[in-house]
């Protein structure tokens, strides 16, 4: 169990509640969960559900322009394969430049999110 | 990067229909997959397939973004790679031109050292050949209009005055009478004289100078025909 996706939400009761992702994250959950192997897209949209305990909600098609935005970038390769169900699917790969991009993006959203949680709980003091 | 794919990538139109067709089956890929968990889990396929695509959201958008990206990431590397193509061109071009240059001026130094050694060989012969002409004595030819002194070393043989080469090329010469000696060297004319005095003298030890005529005795030298026609003929 990842002890950093570990830290979501408990299970939303509906789709209300499933949280819409922040500009930039969907990258970053995108290469965090290829970090454990090649996946096609589906795939990554699923992992990414199961792993924040269905509090994320991904518009799966948004999920290609960005796959496709780090292939140009060279963080993550592609090559056609078959999936468990035999069917033809594209399968993602991090590259090294994407493991080094993966832990500066992590450094920087661990970072954020606790300078956030600081004002937050500031604001909340206050209150 | 096969060469095929590299070049197939300079045809922008074939290769927009290869990222459209890569892009659709990765959507199609997608979708199958989707409804297909979700028949799975119990929903009949038309439901599934349309709840796929409610998921996948704005197909038409995604698609579109998903082949700008592709295309554009692909025709930069298309430039890069044109330009890359350009600056190759463009180097070689300069190198063989250069080359061309360089090969032209070092040929034509050649060509000059060439000319130059040549030019002083020659002129070193020549001055040689001047040398060569200046230490030896030049041979005095008797001609028509000089004038020959006799000297003998005893005194036996002596002329009054000078005999004069006449236009015929004879010499009147004391006992020996007219002589051709026009045309002979100076040891020539002796060897005759000597020859021709032989038999009025003992060890005739004979010497012969000849003296050159000035220009008024210029005449003498051509036929009297050629000296008249000459000097009448501006009449």
């Amino acid at each position: 169990v990842d002890p950093w996706l570990d830290q979501g939400s408990p299970v939303p009761d509906d789709e209300r509640d499933r949280i819409a992702l922040p500009q930039g994250a969907l990258e970053l959950l995108a290469l965090r969960t290829l970090s454990g192997g090649a996946l096609h897209g589906y795939a990554i949209a699923q992992a990414v559900q199961r792993q924040s305990r269905e509090a994320l909600r991904i518009e799966e098609g948004s999920l290609y322009p960005a796959l496709h935005r780090m292939e140009h970038r060279g963080w993550i390769e592609s090559e056609w394969g078959q999936t468990d169900s035999g069917r033809r699917a594209k399968f993602y790969a991090l590259t090294p430049a994407g493991r080094k991009r993966l832990k500066a993006e992590r450094k920087a959203w661990e970072r954020m999110t606790t300078a956030v949680g600081l004002v937050l709980r500031g604001q909340g003091a206050e209150a | 990067m096969a060469w095929r794919d590299l070049a197939a990538r300079f045809e922008t139109g074939a290769l927009q229909r290869a990222v459209e067709r890569d892009v659709e089956a990765e959507i199609e890929a997608h979708l199958a997959e989707a409804a297909a968990a979700l028949e799975a889990e119990g929903l009949a396929p038309d439901a599934a397939r349309a709840r796929a695509r409610e998921r996948f959201g704005d197909l038409d958008q995604i698609r579109a973004e998903c082949l700008r990206i592709r295309m554009g990431g692909i025709l930069a590397m298309n430039k890069l790679l044109a330009g890359a193509l350009i600056v190759v061109t463009l180097a070689l071009l300069a190198t063989i031109t250069g080359s061309y240059w360089l090969y032209t001026r070092a040929r034509m130094a050649q060509d000059m050292a060439m000319a130059a050694r040549m030019q002083a060989m020659e002129e070193a012969a020549e001055r040689a050949r001047e040398s060569e002409a200046k230490s030896q004595p030049q041979e005095i030819v008797v001609e028509i209009g000089d004038s020959l002194e006799l000297v003998e070393t005893y005194g036996r043989v002596r002329l009054p005055t000078p005999a004069v080469v006449q236009s015929d090329g004879k010499a009147l010469i004391p006992e020996a009478g007219w002589v051709d000696v026009a045309g002979l060297s100076r040891e020539q004319v002796e060897q005759r004289l000597r020859e021709r005095l032989a038999p009025f003298y003992e060890e005739l030890n004979l010497f012969v100078v000849v003296h050159k005529p000035t220009l008024a005795h210029e005449c003498i030298k051509a036929p009297i025909t050629t000296f008249t026609s000459q000097l009448f003929g501006a009449f």
